[in-house]
Parts: C-alpha cells; structure tokens; sequence
C-alpha cells in the first residue's frame, strides 16, 4: 500500500491470525517439504508473510493468536460444531505446532487462551486496545474477523496488501463491518460447519440484509411473509374448492401481514421495493367480492419475483440462523491476561530459529537470518555455556558462600526464580546470586520431588546476611518483583539498588521496544541467553520451573544473575 | 537522578504494590444499581426521543435513527451509497445542536463506560485475601516520565463530575485510619515559570495570586477585580495550552471565540509573558541541534526526527507531524520535570516515615496527587511531613504550593 495512503499506525498493535495464517499459506504455497519429508508449505507461508509485515509496517506491538487444542465454548452451545466437518488434511495438522515453535524461537509473542479459538482472543485483544487507544491492525483474510473492524480498528489482508476500515469492509463484502454477522448467520459456512439457513447464499443474504437491517430484523420480515404465505395457500385452495367461507377466513389472515410488508417495502424505496409494494398491497386490498380470477391473480403474484424460496427457509429455519449467529459472533468479553508491554516483538533466539530452519529445509530464511545475525553482530554462545553455576543445597556451602558476598563494597546481583507471574501468588522456587561477570551461585528451595535443595527458613537466615544487608549494593532485572517475592517469603531487601530494566529504560528516553533481559543482553553485550523455552519445555508442554532439573534452572538463573550484574556496570557508564 | 529518584522509586513502588488499597465494596455494589437505573432512565428519553425502542448500541441502529429518521444532516461527506457516517463522539457533539438525542447518547455511552469500567471491574480486582485492591505502578509507563497504572488505571477516574466522586468514595482507609491527600496545584505552570524565567510569571506566583485571573487581566488590560469567570475560564484554557503548543484555531474552537480574537489573546499573552516564548523557542532551538530535551534534574527525552539537516528537509515529517513532535518536546521539558518532583517527593516521604518510625504509608500516586493512609493518631503529624517534603522537594524560582485535606475517604479529600 502506498505510504501516502496509510494511516497513522505508529503505536498499533499488529494482531495476526496465526491459524488461519497457517491454513490458507498451506491452500496457496505449493507443495514443500522438509529433508525428512514433512509438509512445510503452511509454515513457510506463515514465517514469510510475518516476516513481511514486520519488516513493513514495523508495528510497535505485535501478537499472534493461535487456537488451542480442545473444547471452545462453541462447542458446549452446538455439539455438531465442528465435529461433522472434514478433518483438516493430515499434512496441515503437525504444521500449525512448528508455526508456533517458530513463532517462539523469533520472537513473536504469542496469545492464546484455553477453551477459546483465536478469534475470540483476538476480540479480547481488540478491545482492550481500544481501551487503552491503541489502534488495532488484525492480518487475516478471514471474513469473520471482519465484525470487529471500526474505530481505530482495521483489518489487512497481507498477500493483497489491502488494509481495510469499516468503508473497506462495506466495498469488499458489501456491508459494514457491523452487519458482517448477520450475513454470515444467513449464509452459514460450510468449511466451519457454521448451518447458516439452507438455500440462502452469499449474495442473497447481503441483499437482504442491506435491505432490511439485522437478522432479526430479516427473520421478522421472513416471518411475516411466511404468514403471508400460509393464508395464501389457504386462500388459494378455498378458491379451487369452491369454499366462500374459507377463502374470506384465509383472506382476512392475509391481510395483516400483507399490509405491513406493503409498508415496509414503501418505506424502504427503491424500484424493487416499489413493486413488491404492490404486490403485497394488492392482497391487503384484495376485496372479498373480487371474481375469481382477480383473486387468484393476485394471490398467484405472491409466488414471483419475491424470492419466496429463500424467505420461507429464513423462516423455516430461523432457530438454525439464530444459532449460527452466535456461532459466529465473537465475543467482546474474553479476558486476555497478556499485559500490553510485553505484547512487542523480541530479538529472535538466532541459534534456536536457525536450527529449526534448517530442520524444515527453509534455506533462503537461513540464509536471511544468518545474514541478520552477522549484521548484528550476535553472538551465538549463550552466556550460560560458559560461566560457573554453583548449586548451593546446604547450609554449610551456602554460609561459605555468603561470606564471600557480605563484604561492604560488594554489588551482588541476585534474581528470584518462581511458579508464578503475580508476585501475590507466586511460590519461590530458588534464588540465584552473583557477584562478578563469570559465575555465581543457586540456591533451590522450592522444587517439586527433589533433594537437593534446602528448607527456606534455613537459606533466608543466611540470605538475609547479604540480601537483607544495607551496605551490600544490589543488581537486578525488575527489581520490583523479586523485591515483592522476597517480602512475602519473609526476606526484606537492602541496601542501595540498580534495576537494569529502569536504567535501560530511561537510557531509551520513555520509547517502548523490548527491555527483557535477553533483548538488554543483546543490545548491550553482544550476548545471547538461553530461553525459559529451553529448559522448561517436556514434550511439547511448558512447565513451571518447580518441576525443573535444578541444574537446569541453576544455569538459567545464575545466567540471569551474571547478566544483570555485567549489564548494571555498561548502562552505569552511559547513564 | 538514577540514584537520587529512579533506583529509590523501585522500593517504594514495590511497597505501595503491596499495601494496595482498600475498597467498599458495597458502595460499588449500590452505585451499579443507580447507575442501571439510570441507565435504563436515559435509554427510555433516548426511545421517547426517537419516537420508538432501538439499540443505543448499535451504530447501525442508531445511524438510522438519526440521519434516516430524524433526519439530521452530519458534517462529514457521504459518496457511495455504502458508506456510512461514524457516530463517534465527535460527529454526536457536533450534532447536540440540532436536536437533544445525540447529547443522551453520548451520557448513555458515558455512564455505561463508568458502569464497566469502575464498577463493575473494580470489584473483580479485589484480593480476598486483604479485600484490598492492588493497583500496579509502572514506574517508567509514559513517556514523560510520569508513573502509570493499570489494573485499575486510576488516571480513567473522571475527575470534576459526580460520579467521578461517587467512584472515589468507594476508595477507604482501614478502620480507624484516615487518608492525607496532598496536590500540587498548578506545577507544571510554576516550573514553567521557573525554567522561563518570566518575571510576570514569577510574580504572580510568588504574590499567591490566582494565576488565571491575574493571566486574564495582565492580557485584556481589565482590572483584576473586574475580570469576569468566562475571560479566567479563557486565561486558564491559553495557560494550560501554551504548555502544550495550542493554537489559535483549538483555543478559538473550544473557547467559543473567533480566530482573530483567540490570534489576539494568544499574541498578548505572549507579550506579557515574553520570556515564555523565549524559552519555548530556546528549547525547539536546542532539540533541533540536540535531538533531545532534558528536565530540571536532567531526565532525557530524545527526539531524533527533529535533528535539523542540512539540507532543512524534514527527516521524512509531515508538517503535522512535526508539529506535533515539537509540542511534545516543549511539553516533555514541563511534564518531565513535573515528573521529577513528585517521584522525588515520594522518596523522601518514604524514609521520612521510615525515619520518623510512622505507620503512614503511600497508598496511590495520580496526576499531581499523592494519597497516604495514616492511622487517626498520626494525621497531625503526616499533613505536616506531607507539606514539608512535597513543598521543598525542588527549589524552585517560585513557591511549589501544595493543598494537603484529610478525610474518611478519597473523594472527601480530592
């Protein structure tokens, strides 16, 4: 799209449909495969065409949404919902996992939510970047996604380049983006096994409801006409069988819905509207006494040119449209947790997305990437691989530690690892220290079905000699955190601070971007870290670091610690 | 400024994290109530007006209503038959004139956006363990340098209006506790003057007048006894915008007067206050060779597009856009500092109470305000700190006022 022609989007949140990316690069790339032979088509479709919007648009926040397996809500209102459709094809279904592992190894957050498809978090997402007025971008070409488009909502096809607000969405489906739901109710889906009214079609349903508004609106009119009709029938057989009395019973029942659907067409317009008027009032009208054939004439008139065919399945099967509306309609009211900051696209993990792509034969993204990684400067290494992580699990070693530590100009990093996000609810796992560039040490004392690890009361008491000590300076990563983990573990923490997350921040001047620790390690030390994917990964499940080797989250976290504390001396000279 | 504000602030953020704050519940609760109701009284004036039932919420339906059937004519441009006007807040303000619905609308949508926003999430953020709300501070959250909130995001509380105070009564102190409110009142008008210079603002300041009156006078030559409530309303609106690179036309628009009338009071403000525009030239003079902005205690906001070339391109700006960099410059220089002070001020105020051996602990910090709880017994005590550390966290050219009010809870000492 021309830059001329673009929106202000400098502070959107870019919101991909990654499922769907997933599917439909798997419908338009040709056939590819790995070495080992596994189909690629769907996630080299998905790996490019991001790559693509970020190198475009570079969007300030950037989030994919993938469907969980399992249950959604849909499924509880509608039990055929997606169990009768065709299974996707075999070779699609392990790609939508390697989109995500890739979507992880560059980067690219993720959100997702169990029992709910990615629409809905998307929804979720939508709104409450409304809230806070951020505008929103969604890369789909799913039509679906099209209701949620409006105010400083859009939504962009990336193959067509075509950015869509609520006139694009009207132009290129034909309603606005408030009415898309109603038509897909009509119109049904087969591919999402969405019923939609039978015999009632893409194009019919938009006539009809550009014409007469929501579907409640269509299911009113189809039910007046199919009262219409029924007396018509009535009439008509009383007319064939001779029968006065019947036919001016029928007669009287069609009057009333035949004289309200003459006003509604008046009053909608229109050259159509204008005839169907008369057709209908020329029933409303309709004399007792009219001959015979005048009658029969008129009521016969109902059965053309009022699309009566796809009116009486509306209202035939109006219970089946209701349904489909709400299977369609997403949502306004899904909780998605993801705070808005760490919703921002992250330096790739270069060793881990090079090996994946070349796992998957993607030589010219290997190729892109290394050259990335060479223009960067990075270093493949982790600090990890090459530094000193000593395990602490008794009183004794501990104490010989601490004393080393507790000397008055000491600077000692130090980093909490625990179960949890909220330090209200989080469990301590372990603490990690450090006080010089090449190692440190990790004490665990929370983890799950292990031995090596001491009781807290006993590490706190010598903890406390340094961590509770005011002439030891202290380093860290969000020190608010740890700080408020600590305080409820019983363990205040002293002395002056360096939090290299604020220093970062403010070295940035208040602009967003990425200031994790890994991104810091990168920028400022030209280092690579190892990833919480990395070692907390069993199977394809990630699980909390209490059921974690402990020398795993030892390397991990003394990594964390001896980052920090290199990282505090380079953001103090540039402070 | 690391060392003296931002390495400090960590704690004491991390503590008012903790403390959170408590929240009536039940007030909530009723609050919703009348709120439905009156929700359900504005929606039966909307039905009336309109002559029949509809969804307030539906852009559709009420585009329908309002340009089909009641046949208003909107500002914007209509060309194809399915383009559809907005019924944002803007078009409905601008349509109040010709009829009374858009007006309702716009309170429905107000007071539905209250209803979900403060009462009914508010009570969802309550931790059962404590029953207190646990507000999160992010200390670096906007570019100024100011702190930020979210969960909730006290900066949404409406401010002046009943239900903004209806929602602050809600926010109480533990039994037997009260709460100190301590504001800053106009500091981003005193820094300027102090970072300006400008003698007449100086003087205004530091002979305690009402610094929109004496704008007003000092501006139309009125005496200042004279000055009438809509030429101070004026006064404050230029002084407020200056900061903030207002022109002619918003000032003129928003104050109800002609762009030549709003020309001309912009133009003798600028007379009075002439150090004023210096200053704001000397800071655009000084991020066009720099490429950033410092505060009093030398926060950084850099601007790198404003970097003037050589060749005097704009760094690929539109105009608009430039302008608008440039607001946010002068702007970051004022709000920056302002940002400066307060954090300042919390940190002393902290290892005031800490040194003091007080039990009175910060509970929230908004816009220019700090909110403590304080145990009956200490409140003397605390209003005293309170003025003591906030009014001399910074020495500045004129005095840094502060209004500290005690009360049982947060709207009473708004």
């Amino acid at each position: 799209m021309p830059e001329a022609d673009r929106p202000a989007l400098d502070d959107a949140l870019f919101l991909v449909d990654g499922t769907y990316t997933v599917y439909r690069s798997f419908f338009a790339v040709s056939r590819l495969t790995a070495p080992d032979g596994r189909p690629t088509n769907g996630v080299y479709g998905f790996v490019a065409t991001l790559r693509k919007i970020l190198r475009e648009w570079k969007p300030k926040y950037f989030a994919v949404a993938f469907d969980l397996e399992g249950p959604t809500h849909r499924n509880d209102r509608y039990e055929e919902y997606k169990a009768n459709r065709q299974p996707p094809p075999a070779d699609l279904v392990p790609q939508f996992e390697m989109a995500r592992q890739a979507a992880e190894a560059m980067g690219w957050p993720i959100v997702e939510r169990e029992g709910f498809e990615a629409d809905d978090v998307i929804a979720g997402l939508v709104r409450r970047a409304r809230e806070r007025g951020t505008p929103v971008v969604i890369v789909t070409d799913d039509k679906d996604l099209y209701q949620l488009v409006g105010d400083g909502v859009w939504v962009l096809n990336p193959a067509k380049e075509r950015l869509l607000d609520s006139n694009g969405v009207a132009d290129l489906f034909g309603v606005p983006p408030g009415r898309v739901v109603d038509v897909l109710a009509l119109m049904g889906d087969a591919s999402d096994n969405v019923p939609g009214v039978p015999g009632v079609g893409e194009k019919t349903a938009r006539a009809m409801v550009l014409r007469y508004g929501s579907l409640d609106d269509v299911i009113a009119r189809a039910r007046l006409f199919h009262e219409l009709w029924q007396a018509k029938q009535d009439a008509l057989a009383a007319l064939e069988a001779g029968d006065d009395d019947a036919f001016r019973t029928a007669l009287a029942r069609a009057r009333e819905p035949a004289r309200r659907l003459a006003v509604l067409e008046q009053r909608l317009g229109g050259d159509e509207g204008d005839r169907l008027a008369e057709r209908f009032r020329a029933v409303a009208e309709l004399p007792e006494d009219a001959p015979r054939r005048d009658a029969r004439r008129a009521l016969r008139n109902l059965e053309k040119k009022t699309q009566a065919r796809a009116w009486l399945a509306i209202a035939e099967h109006e219970e089946q449209a209701r349904l489909s509306e709400e299977l369609v309609r997403i949502p306004h009211d899904v909780d998605v947790e993801h705070p808005f900051e760490e919703l921002v696209p992250s330096m790739p993990d270069i060793e881990r997305a090079i090996t994946l792509f070349r796992e998957l034969g993607f030589r010219s993204l290997t190729a892109e990437l290394e050259d990335e990684a060479a223009a960067e400067g990075y270093r493949r290494e982790t600090v990890a691989a090459s530094l000193q992580a000593e395990v602490l699990d008794t009183e004794d070693a501990l104490a010989r530690y601490v004393e080393t530590l507790a000397r008055g100009d000491a600077r000692v990093s130090f980093d909490t690892e625990t179960d949890a996000l909220d330090p209200r609810r989080a469990r301590l796992v372990g603490v990690s220290l450090a006080a010089g560039p090449d190692g440190g040490a990790y004490v665990p004392v929370g983890h799950r079905g292990e031995a090596r690890q001491m009781p807290w009361e006993r590490a706190r008491a010598q903890l406390a000699r340094v961590i509770g000590n005011a002439a030891v300076a202290k380093v860290g990563q969000n020190l608010k955190f740890d700080i408020a983990v600590l305080r409820r573990a019983g363990l205040p923490v002293e002395g002056p601070l360096f939090d290299t997350l604020i220093a970062a921040q403010l070295l940035d001047s208040g602009r967003t971007g990425s200031h994790r620790l890994d991104d810091l390690a990168q920028r400022y030390l030209g280092a690579a870290m190892i990833s919480y994917g990395e070692i907390s990964r069993s199977g394809a499940e990630e699980v909390t670091l209490d059921l974690v080797p402990v020398d795993d989250v030892a390397r991990y976290a003394v990594e964390d610690a001896v980052v920090a504390w290199r990282l505090a001396d380079v953001l103090r000279t540039e402070l | 400024m690391f060392d003296e504000i931002e390495a400090p602030l960590v704690r004491v953020l991390e503590e008012m994290e903790a403390t959170g704050i408590r929240v009536d519940g039940a007030m909530l609760e009723a609050m919703g109530r009348d709120l439905r109701a009156e929700l359900e009284r504005v929606e039966r004036e909307i039905h009336d007006l309109a002559g029949h039932p509809f969804n307030v919420n539906s852009p559709q339906q009420l585009r329908k209503v309002l340009f089909d059937e009641l046949g208003l004519v909107p500002s914007g441009r209509r060309t194809q038959k399915t383009r559809v006007h907005s019924t944002g807040q803007e078009v409905l303000e601008a349509l109040a004139a010709q009829h009374p619905l858009p007006a309702r609308v716009l309170e429905y949508r107000e007071l539905s956006k209250l209803l979900g926003t403060w009462v009914e999430a508010l009570p969802k953020l309550i931790d059962p363990e404590d029953g207190r709300v646990h507000t999160r501070f992010h200390q670096l959250g906007a570019a100024t340098g100011r702190l930020s909130s979210s969960d909730p995001n006290l900066q949404n509380i409406p401010i002046r209006t009943p239900l903004g105070r209806r929602i602050r009564e809600a926010f109480v102190p533990e039994p037997g506790w009260l709460f100190v409110s301590a504001d800053y009142s106009q500091m981003e008008l005193r820094i300027l003057a102090h970072l300006s210079g400008d003698p007449e603002l100086i003087r205004a300041f530091s002979e305690g007048r009402d610094i929109h009156a004496y704008t007003a006078a000092a501006v139309t030559g009125i005496p200042l006894e004279e000055v009438t409530p809509e030429l101070r309303a004026r006064a404050k609106a230029v002084n407020f915008g200056i900061i903030y690179g207002m022109s002619e036309f918003r000032l003129a628009r928003e104050q109800g007067m002609s762009r030549d009338e709003a020309r001309a009071f912009i133009t003798a403000y600028f007379e009075r206050y002439g150090k004023v525009r210096e200053y704001i030239d000397g800071v655009i003079a000084h991020v066009a060779r720099h490429g950033e902005v410092r505060t009093l205690f030398g926060r950084r906001r850099s601007f790198p597009e404003l970097i003037a070339t050589e060749d005097g391109t704009r760094g690929g700006l539109s105009r608009p856009q430039r302008e608008a960099l440039v607001r946010q410059a002068v702007n970051a220089t004022v709000q920056g500092s302002g940002a400066d002070i307060i954090k300042l001020a919390m940190v002393r105020l902290h290892a005031r109470f800490r040194d003091q051996g007080l039990a009175a602990r910060m509970v929230l910090q908004v816009h220019d305000e700090l909110l403590v709880e304080v145990p009956a017994g200490e409140v003397a005590q605390v209003e005293r700190h309170v003025r003591e550390v906030m009014e001399s966290a910074a020495r500045l050219a004129v005095p840094l006022a502060v209004d500290v009010r005690s009360g049982p809870n947060w709207s009473a000492v708004h």
